[in-house]
């Protein structure tokens, strides 16, 4: 390669003195820095500039320098090691300026050795270091003190608030086993006591009236029963224990298919080991599944895809500012049914509400669904398209 | 909300098509440095610029060091941005550490993008014996911490805004009057940390969006193999060699950059 010596005094200057061009080639480089790192004069020419670097400044030319001097046209004052030929590290300051000339552009570079003020300021920075470490420390203390004070009185309220709640939904739960399933227990047995003979003696209107009666009263029956299992969910009793999703999937399937006898086509993914609580989990997924035989559409037999990628997500969600990235499991579950309009994306999930009163089933099953996920401090969602199907994503950790 | 991103991010929005293209920038640097390509992108796309937070212009106020203690964090602002902007059929552009926090967002959001192009990524830095060669020792990562902690010391470069004189070069004058990637070193340090410890290997397999690999020749921070690796690994990826060296191919070799990134566009993406 032909390159041009570099006439005195510059070639050998007090400073070592470089030149490359922007893909990195060394055009010139003077003696001094030749003998500082152990080449003969003139060997450097040609090679490439990362070539006198140690490994770590070569990053910091690729991060920082070039850009540095490529988009600002200078730099001063840069800290960077060389790496001789022998293999040993020389701290450095350099300067560099890039300079149109003929046949292109061309970087310039000036360096001097800083051995001795290179150890003071790795004395100087340690010490800073170690200030800055000790302030941090210090402040972050004093604020997790502070958020630990008021966290601790609003979680006070909040368990009382609670402990209440908790004692108003057992009372609740009694109420809907046994205060008011009771009395309809009673109403359908006392209906169906009306033997043929009792019937015919009553008129056409009373006929009617209690044919109503008796499936009003089945109706309120299952209904109660749903409001129950719905109600139950917050019974906390139910151990955490590690839960293979695909199994629960494989045996809420089996029992959807066993109570409504129709055969569906389910292809899932592998699904992970989760801590959960088991019966909710299977609940959560009879669920969805059940959901998908109820809304078929009339011509196919329900399809279902579940798929499932593991990630990283924020567990901290109402406390906004606060980050703690752990490992999801990302469900998508997608069935071929009826689906329904996306603006109803949040109605479904609420408890009692139906889009087709005419539908079977109480309107509880998606509610059931939410609340299994949130008691697993997860979420889901749901979009859908009329006549395309419906399509949920499901976010649970995998550690509570 | 949707302002506060706009303005905590500091992006700008230009171009006259509708399909977005976002460029991200990478470690040590901010929106500035995808100045030599954008201008070719905007007859034909919606270019969206910005700075992650505690780069560039971003507003540093909101810094929050546990969001950014991980690459996740930085995926979340990508993802904060497409939102506020309503962003869809995405082509996002990263550099560097940014193709794989890009990588993280298109994992959480694949729906949102349609294309990735990865410019000189590395999804490990660090050698980890006895089967992958990232190209580095921890010690060579500490000595780079260094080094960036060295660069720091009373030293204004990357942290004041600075006058530029260029009588030779008006056209540079007035954004050079704006600061280069100025940075927060105490920030900056942290970013190289999380930046040069992930590993983000076992995220490669979960990416569905198409992908380009844009591998520089004599990379030494994301060497060869390591594209090789990639393409492995990503499915739906093409692995294109430039001829530009170092890791900056869009400042050292802009037009090459355009170009392989326009080719790879005009393709239709591999199944």
């Amino acid at each position: 390669m032909a390159t041009h010596l570099l006439e005195d005094p510059l070639n050998t200057a007090p400073c070592g003195f470089f030149t490359f061009t922007d893909d990195g080639t060394l055009v010139a480089a003077n003696d001094t820095l030749a003998g500082m790192l152990g080449y003969a004069s003139g060997e450097l020419a040609g090679s490439r500039v990362e070539s006198l670097l140690t490994l770590a400044s070569r990053m910091f030319y690729q991060t920082h320098l070039f850009p540095m001097i490529r988009m600002q046209g200078k730099a001063e004052e840069i800290f960077l090691s060389l790496r001789s030929r022998s293999g040993e590290s020389i701290p450095v300051l350099l300067n560099a300026v890039r300079k149109e000339q003929e046949g292109g552009v061309v970087n310039q570079c000036a360096l001097i050795p800083v051995r001795n003020r290179g150890k003071y300021e790795d004395e100087l920075l340690a010490a800073k270091r170690m200030a800055e470490e000790a302030l941090r420390n210090n402040e972050e203390l004093t604020r997790a003190r502070q958020e630990l004070e008021l966290h601790a009185r609003e979680l006070d309220q909040k368990l009382s608030r609670l402990e209440q709640k908790n004692q108003e939904l057992t009372r609740l739960s009694s109420i809907l086993s046994h205060e008011l399933r009771e009395p309809i227990r009673k109403l359908s047995m006392f209906s169906s006591l009306f033997t043929q003979q009792d019937r015919q003696a009553l008129s056409a209107t009373g006929q009617r009236s209690l044919e109503r009666i008796k499936v009003q009263s089945a109706r309120m029956e299952q209904l109660v029963m749903a409001l129950q299992e719905f109600v139950s969910l917050d019974d906390t009793h139910e151990p955490l224990e590690e839960v293979a999703l695909g199994e629960v999937v494989d045996s809420a399937r089996q029992l959807v298919t066993g109570r409504t006898g129709t055969v569906m086509e389910l292809h899932s993914e592998q699904l992970p080991v989760l801590q959960g609580r088991r019966r909710q989990l299977m609940m959560l997924f009879f669920q969805l599944l059940d959901n998908s035989v109820k809304f078929r559409r009339p011509e196919e037999d329900p399809r279902i895809g579940i798929e499932c990628c593991l990630l990283q997500h924020n567990t901290y969600r109402p406390n906004t500012g606060r980050y703690h990235y752990t490992d999801f499991a990302r469900i998508i579950y997608a069935d071929n049914g009826m689906g329904f309009d996306n603006r109803y994306n949040d109605y479904v999930f609420e408890a009692l509400k139906k889009l087709d009163p005419n539908s079977p089933g109480q309107g509880i099953g998606l509610a059931i669904c939410r609340k299994v996920v949130e008691n697993h401090n997860g979420s889901i969602s749901v979009e859908s398209e009329p006549g395309r199907g419906t399509r949920f994503t499901l976010l649970l950790p995998l550690r509570q | 909300m949707a302002n506060d991103v706009l303005s905590r991010n500091n992006v700008k929005v230009t171009g006259r098509g509708t399909q977005p293209i976002l460029f991200a920038h990478g470690f040590g640097c901010d929106q500035n440095m995808w100045r030599f390509v954008t201008p070719a992108f905007e007859a034909d796309y919606r270019v969206v610029l910005f700075d992650y937070v505690g780069s560039g212009k971003s507003d540093l106020r909101a810094y929050n060091r546990e969001r950014y203690s991980s690459l996740n964090g930085y995926a979340e602002d990508i993802l904060d941005i497409c939102r506020a902007l309503d962003l869809k059929d995405v082509i996002l552009v990263g550099h560097s550490v940014s193709s794989m926090i890009g990588l993280l967002a298109a994992i959480r959001e694949p729906e949102r993008f349609q294309r990735l192009v990865l410019v000189s990524p590395s999804p490990r830095y660090i050698n980890e014996a006895p089967d992958y060669v990232g190209g580095f020792e921890r010690a060579d990562i500490e000595e780079l911490l260094q080094t960036m902690d060295k660069n720091y010391i009373g030293w204004a470069n990357f942290l004041a805004p600075m006058v530029m004189n260029r009588p030779d070069r008006p056209e540079l004058n007035q954004e050079l009057t704006e600061s280069f990637c100025s940075t927060d070193p105490t920030i900056a340090r942290r970013f190289a940390e999380v930046t040069f410890f992930s590993d983000n290997r076992k995220d490669l397999p979960k990416l569905t969006v198409p992908s380009l690999i844009l591998q520089c020749s004599e990379d030494l921070i994301a060497p060869r193999q390591v594209g090789e690796y990639l393409h492995r690994n990503l499915t739906r990826s093409t692995l294109r060699v430039a001829r530009a060296t170092g890791h900056c191919p869009h400042m050292s070799a802009p037009e090459e950059t355009v170009s392989i990134i326009k080719d790879y566009l005009g393709q239709v993406p591999m199944s």
